[in-house]
């Protein structure tokens, strides 16, 4: 166990073996006596100013500042040798920039005392393994142009073995295209024996064992690291090792860097481990210098990476940038492509490529593509290796194989990156952005392989998907050239002809008439819409009339027609100019399009997907809509359905009708209210949307059980203490479920789940994942696990307590802290009128009118004195109020030392998670449900103690006050007592403290937090109840009989069990009124129950026994696991399922007219 | 003149309701306990003036109504529903938060003025901050009534 050295948390296991000084720069004492130096003569008062006067000289080309107190190299090369520790950056901070090409090469030779003096420090360049990687300190703090220069004088000095290593990189991504990953480790072992280790090669290394051998191969690498890298190292390797993780997505993982970022105390530094580990943007020059710096001490393959790739992000967002950087780099991407043959930047810089393709095969390829001659377009790419290795033709392929509907390769050697990369494209260009697991996997995949030049393509196939309207902008297509200019296709360049296909002419149709502003042409063009069969197609004709209908303010037809394509298709969201309609949807069009169904839809939508706070007019249009058709509730939908569009009216009534949606509505007067109207629009939606039957009854049967459950308990809720359980488990959901699931993938492996067992830094961990000290920026966990099950827990912790709308603290704030406990505490006095309030000042109490006045009639003398008797006994009322609220009523931290609240987390609690967490079976819901018994188990801890604590300190600190009071007041007028007030002052403090009694209720544990119980007879009325309530015609007369076991947390269980029963009776027993008897007797543990039911002389039918049997058969014969979810199915499979393997189950009619069930089931008696 | 005071703190609807009757016994007072109640004041009634709370529940809660949730900025819901049907009614908005919601969510009361000031201008004629312990409340609330009811007294 080693401490990282930099935090006074420190964590338990810590993975780096070294601490070294990542960060901190190289010593110059000279520069700093130089600086002196110059203080004396340039400074004004006590200030240095360092002279800022840019002299432009001519250096191979380029114009170059140069500040007017840098040197030439032969000045300074004795300064530097007859420094104590001769200093590179000492060197570079006081030379001329156009300079550094020779202070580079004396670098290498310079000697002092007959030793070299430098050598060290340029081998750094081409670090011999990952222990050198990253040591040394990096250069001091310049300017950018001084760092730009730095660097290519860096490249230019090695750009003999950086063209070796372009040549090796390109073999190594083509060999990862075909598959070859015995190739691509035998090139990276080259690579790393050549050039060293860096940062660039595990990044790859990572990827490429993660896709080859999987998460066990890519972890073990990453142990390595961690035995011998510097921290910085060894946290960058963490990074791509989680990153390439396959349960973890994008989004968590740029959630945990961006988290992470947020430690780093230096802000450049924060910037180059943003640049590093994403795909970041860089958007000034001050982020550009930083990264630049800190690449000062890097290996010579990670300083041209991250050179280069900057250079071009700078030169290709032209717009955004700096005009002078982008000189320099584009300058310098011209001596560089030179020296290196860099295939991007030859393509980024040479201009005559730009709009002539010379390869006549690929032209060829082209031609097919673009006249849908699909087939032939594959066997192209069959039949001509340069295409079938080139990753250009994926784009190609998936759009041939997506309208052949080709699910598999036609080529028996296709290779698992290639197959899996058009699998994807394939799903992203049918799916859109419903498509989230292939986008994830692009998205992965871009950042995984963000080292190869294919990235810059898979940016743009993102992109395309993402923003469609700007896939034909500069930038998109520079960024597609910069990839190959020999294999690139830009659709755009070409004029259609009649032999071409729909879906490519379209396009550049209606490209040129939206540049021409020809909106009506687009609309004409496209006024067929609703006929095109061609997906691919419609989505094009959809992107330019959509975007055509919101300019001409079509807004009726528009959002009409965006809805109709939406419902169709999810996939067209974006191709649809969704946000734009919502912000042109202000209250006047809301008015005038208010009969619109089409409104409501397109809000909800836009509510879901883009921004949460459309909801409040989401919910008027839902309302809007009904008035406009003179409806007061949605179920008054029911007498005329077949008025409108069919998928329009499910979705509305589906995702609309909802209570959170319609309680906006004054027609309903409770929640009560809400929920009985949902169930009617439930029961609509079973017979409007048949296919979706189930999900519909689900609904029903849990809305009856919450209605039976608050029957159940209904009473006033003393306790205040609470937390929005649903409302958690929905941000849990969002933002925990890919840790868990991360967490379970990582048990898979055997190491992992070893470690996972080892409980013997519990308290440490624990202490470090909840203390409240600053995390060291590059912790990342020995044992990832355990920190995973902790830190996952911790989450939710802090969710449970501060989550702002849901969260115990916004309770207390809710309920307790704002008015209410002064309300209570005050209001107890103030009937007796002994407590005044504040001046308007605030810094005094009023006088006591009241008593005043009664004590003056009474001739009393001193009235004086008693008021400011009572004016400070109000006064220190309100401080111990004040002093509730402000400091105890709180969830204790630094902030609030005294808060009653603890985070409780304890070693006891890690271990019940563990348990939940070991079993095979868990999902995310049990996990939550566990946690949120963990949590209520310390906030009982907490409650227990304020209790105590109220009864106590409280009551003995306001018995006090109480006493003083009418201590002070017989001491000012001892022989003659306001008998009035001392009464009044006593009736007030019984008072007081009957009121501090019903606080002390309020910090209780909510109720109902025992799950309810419910008799047997309660249990088969509520499954009963399930089935009238989507069949109001059904009524049964029902007899219970045998034993009324009071059972607990069962409700779902028999509920759901008695709903299929009494729906089989209702659908089957062709009466409306049958007679159905149930009786329950306990064995042992178990229950028997025996339903009965009347039937009439039609139901036993020869169809209705061999369906009976059927059902039968498939029971016994253990089938009914696969076919539960099937229609159809008479209920007794899904019966089955839920009572398991272990009880029985039989049914068949009876001799009489009568159908009889028969079960057993195990049950939880209630405690008596 | 109908004023409606639109409360669920049970105390501060009491201090509020003695404060009116005490200063404007010419007012007839109705009490609403959540945002629906008080629109359906508002629709039934013809109300001429309101208090409205900002952190309210959607229906009043009893045993057999547990509130439909308290809604943070219950008291937005209302005023926005007063501009959806173009209803102008003079608001005054009496709030016992200083902060509203936490993290990254949180308001604080200059914020909700700001967000009354721009939204809800119409209805809205200030927010007041309430302390049960002070009177300052007691002489903006004053100061506030005066103003909307002068035009009615002249």
């Amino acid at each position: 166990m080693i401490s990282n050295g930099l935090t006074n948390a420190a964590p338990p296991s810590f993975s780096c073996r070294t601490s070294l000084p990542q960060g901190q720069v190289e010593s110059s004492t000279l520069v700093g006596r130089l600086q002196t130096k110059k203080r004396i003569i340039t400074s004004t008062k006590d200030k240095f100013v360092y002279p800022q006067i840019p002299i432009f000289v001519k250096r191979t080309g380029m114009n170059i500042k140069v500040k007017d107190n840098s040197q030439g190299l032969r000045n300074i090369q004795g300064i530097i040798l007859r420094q104590k520790t001769p200093s590179l950056s000492s060197a570079r901070s006081l030379l001329q920039i156009n300079e550094f090409d020779n202070l580079l090469r004396w670098a290498a030779t310079a000697k002092k005392n007959g030793k070299y003096v430098f050598q060290e420090r340029l081998k750094a360049f081409f670090p011999k393994s990952i222990t050198r990687l990253k040591r040394d300190p990096i250069l001091k703090q310049t300017h950018i142009q001084c760092e730009i220069f730095w660097a290519l004088s860096i490249i230019k000095y090695k750009s003999e073995h950086l063209k070796a290593f372009l040549q090796l990189r390109t073999a190594l991504e083509l060999a990862y295209w075909k598959g070859d990953f015995a190739k691509c480790d035998s090139i990276l072992k080259s690579i790393e024996s050549s050039f060293g280790s860096s940062l660039w090669l595990v990044e790859v290394k990572m990827a490429i064992l993660q896709a080859d051998k999987g998460l066990e191969a890519q972890k073990h690498y990453l142990s390595e690291i961690k035995r011998s890298g510097v921290k910085i190292v060894s946290y960058l390797a963490w990074s791509f090792s989680f990153r390439n993780e396959d349960s973890v997505t994008p989004t968590r993982y740029i959630k945990s860097i961006q988290k992470s970022i947020t430690e780093v105390k230096n802000s450049s530094q924060g910037h180059s481990i943003l640049y590093k580990t994403l795909p970041s943007e860089i958007s000034n020059e001050v982020e550009l210098e930083g990264v630049l710096r800190y690449e000062t001490n890097a290996s010579i393959i990670d300083l041209y990476s991250t050179y280069t790739e900057l250079g071009i992000d700078f030169v290709l967002h032209k717009s955004k940038n700096p005009a002078d950087v982008i000189k320099y780099f584009s300058d310098s991407f011209n001596e560089i492509s030179q020296l290196t043959n860099d295939q991007r930047l030859i393509n980024l810089t040479n201009k005559k490529h730009e709009d002539n393709t010379t390869n006549s095969s690929w032209e060829e390829l082209v031609q097919l593509y673009l006249t849908g001659k699909w087939q032939d377009c594959l066997e192209a790419i069959k039949n001509n290796s340069a295409f079938i290795d080139a990753p250009q033709t994926i784009s190609i392929e998936a759009d041939c194989r997506l309208f052949l509907n080709l699910q598999e390769t036609l080529y028996e050697s296709q290779s698992k990156p290639r197959e899996d990369l058009i699998l994807a494209l394939i799903d992203i260009r049918t799916n859109g952005i419903a498509a989230i697991k292939s986008l994830d996997y692009l998205f992965k995949l871009r950042l995984n392989l963000r080292r190869f030049d294919f990235s810059f393509i898979i940016d743009k196939w993102i992109e395309d998907e993402m923003f469609p309207s700007t896939r034909n902008n500069a930038t998109a297509k520079q960024t597609a050239k910069l990839f190959s200019s020999e294999f690139t296709f830009d659709i755009f360049k070409y004029s259609p002809n009649e032999s071409w296909n729909p879906y490519f002419s379209l396009q550049v149709e209606l490209y040129q008439l939206f540049e021409d502003g020809d909106h009506l042409g687009i609309l004409e063009k496209t006024s067929k819409w609703e006929a095109i069969n061609c997906n691919q197609t419609k989505k094009i004709a959809t992107l330019y009339r959509q975007r055509s209908l919101l300019l001409l303010k079509q807004y009726r037809l528009g959002i009409r027609e965006a809805v109709i394509l939406l419902l169709e298709s999810s996939s067209l969201l974006s191709y649809i100019p969704v946000k734009e309609y919502v912000k042109a949807l202000d209250k006047e069009l809301r008015k005038e399009l208010a009969s619109e169904i089409s409104v409501s839809i397109l809000l909800d939508i836009a509510t879901k997907k883009l921004d949460k706070s459309y909801e409040k007019i989401r919910s008027f249009a839902y309302e809007d809509f009904l008035i406009s058709e003179k409806y007061r509730k949605p179920s008054d939908l029911s007498e005329n359905l077949s008025d409108y569009c069919k998928n329009s009216l499910v979705y509305y009534l589906r995702s609309i009708c909802i209570a959170d949606v319609m309680k906006v509505s004054r027609v309903f007067k409770s929640s009560f209210d809400l929920q009985n109207e949902r169930l009617l629009v439930c029961r609509m939606l079973i017979q409007l949307d048949h296919e979706h039957k189930e999900m519909y009854e689900t609904e029903v049967r849990e809305i009856t059980r919450a209605q039976t459950i608050f029957d159940g308990v209904r009473h006033v809720e003393k306790s205040k203490i609470s937390i929005d359980i649903p409302g958690l488990e929905r941000w849990a959901e969002a933002n925990l479920k890919e840790d868990f699931n991360r967490l379970r993938s990582l048990l898979l492996i055997g190491n992992e789940a070893e470690k996972f067992n080892k409980n013997t830094d519990d308290k440490k961990l624990i202490e470090f994942v909840s203390s409240s000290v600053k995390k060291d920026e590059f912790f990342f966990p020995d044992n990832e696990t355990r920190y995973s099950l902790i830190e996952l827990y911790w989450s939710l912790l802090i969710e449970f307590l501060y989550n702002s709308e849901c969260g115990l603290d916004c309770y207390l704030s809710m309920r307790i802290r704002h008015g209410v406990l002064s309300g209570q505490l005050r209001g107890a006095l103030e009937n007796y009128k002994i407590i005044t309030k504040r001046s308007i000042d605030g810094n005094t109490y009023l006088s006591n009118k009241y008593w005043i006045r009664e004590l003056s009639e009474k001739k009393f003398t001193n009235t004086d004195e008693i008021d400011s008797l009572l004016a400070n006994f109000s006064q220190e009322l309100d401080n111990l109020i004040s002093h509730l609220v402000n400091d105890r009523i709180q969830i204790l931290s630094s902030e609030k030392p005294e808060g009653w609240f603890r985070k409780i987390f304890t070693i006891h609690d890690l271990i019940v998670l563990q348990n939940i967490v070991r079993d095979k079976d868990v999902d995310f819901s049990t996990f939550f449900e566990a946690s949120i018994h963990v949590f209520w188990r310390g906030v009982d801890l907490c409650l227990k103690e304020i209790n105590k604590c109220l009864d106590v300190e409280i009551k003995r600190r306001a018995s006090e006050i109480f006493e003083n009071l009418n201590r002070s007041i017989l001491s000012v007028c001892p022989n003659d007592p306001p008998l009035a007030l001392s009464r009044a002052i006593t009736e007030a403090k019984t008072s007081y403290f009957q009121s501090l009694n019903v606080v002390k209720e309020w910090f209780s544990l909510p109720s109902p937090y025992e799950p309810p119980i419910f008799t047997f007879d309660q249990l088969v009325r509520v499954g009963l109840e399930c089935v009238k309530k989507i069949k109001p015609a059904f009524k049964p007369t029902i007899t219970i009989s045998g034993a009324n076991v009071s059972i607990t947390s069962m409700l779902t269980y028999f509920s759901d069990i008695f709903y299929i029963v009494f729906n089989n009776i209702e659908e089957y027993s062709d009466l409306e009124q049958p007679r159905v008897t149930v009786n329950c007797e306990v064995q042992g543990q178990s229950l028997a129950i025996k339903i009965t039911n009347e039937i009439s002389e039609n139901a036993k039918s020869l169809s209705s026994i061999a369906r009976v049997e059927e059902a039968k058969t498939l029971i016994q014969s253990g089938e009914y696991h696969k076919k539960i979810s099937k229609e159809g199915r008479s209920g007794y499979s899904k019966i089955k399922n839920l009572i398991g393997e272990d009880n029985s189950l039989d049914f068949d009619f009876s001799e009489q007219f009568s159908f009889i069930v028969n079960f057993t089931t195990n049950f939880i008696k209630a405690p008596a | 003149m109908k004023l409606l005071i639109i409360e669920d703190d049970e105390n501060k609807r009491s201090q509020i309701n003695s404060f009116i009757e005490s200063y404007h016994s010419d007012l007839e007072i109705f009490n609403a306990f959540s945002i629906q109640k008080g629109l359906d004041y508002v629709f039934d009634d013809e109300i001429d003036i309101a208090i409205l709370d900002m952190t309210l529940p959607t229906y009043d809660v009893t045993p057999d109504e547990p509130g439909g949730g308290t809604n943070i900025f219950g008291g937005c819901d209302f005023l926005s529903q007063l501009d959806r049907f173009d209803i102008r009614i003079p608001v005054i908005v009496v709030t016992q938060f200083e902060i509203f919601g936490s993290g990254s969510k949180t308001m604080t009361l200059e914020g909700l003025r700001t967000l009354l000031e721009r939204e809800y201008s119409d209805n809205c004629h200030g927010l007041i901050y309430y302390n049960a312990s002070s009177e300052n409340w007691m002489s903006e609330l004053e100061s506030k009534l005066n103003l909307i009811l002068k035009p009615f007294k002249e």
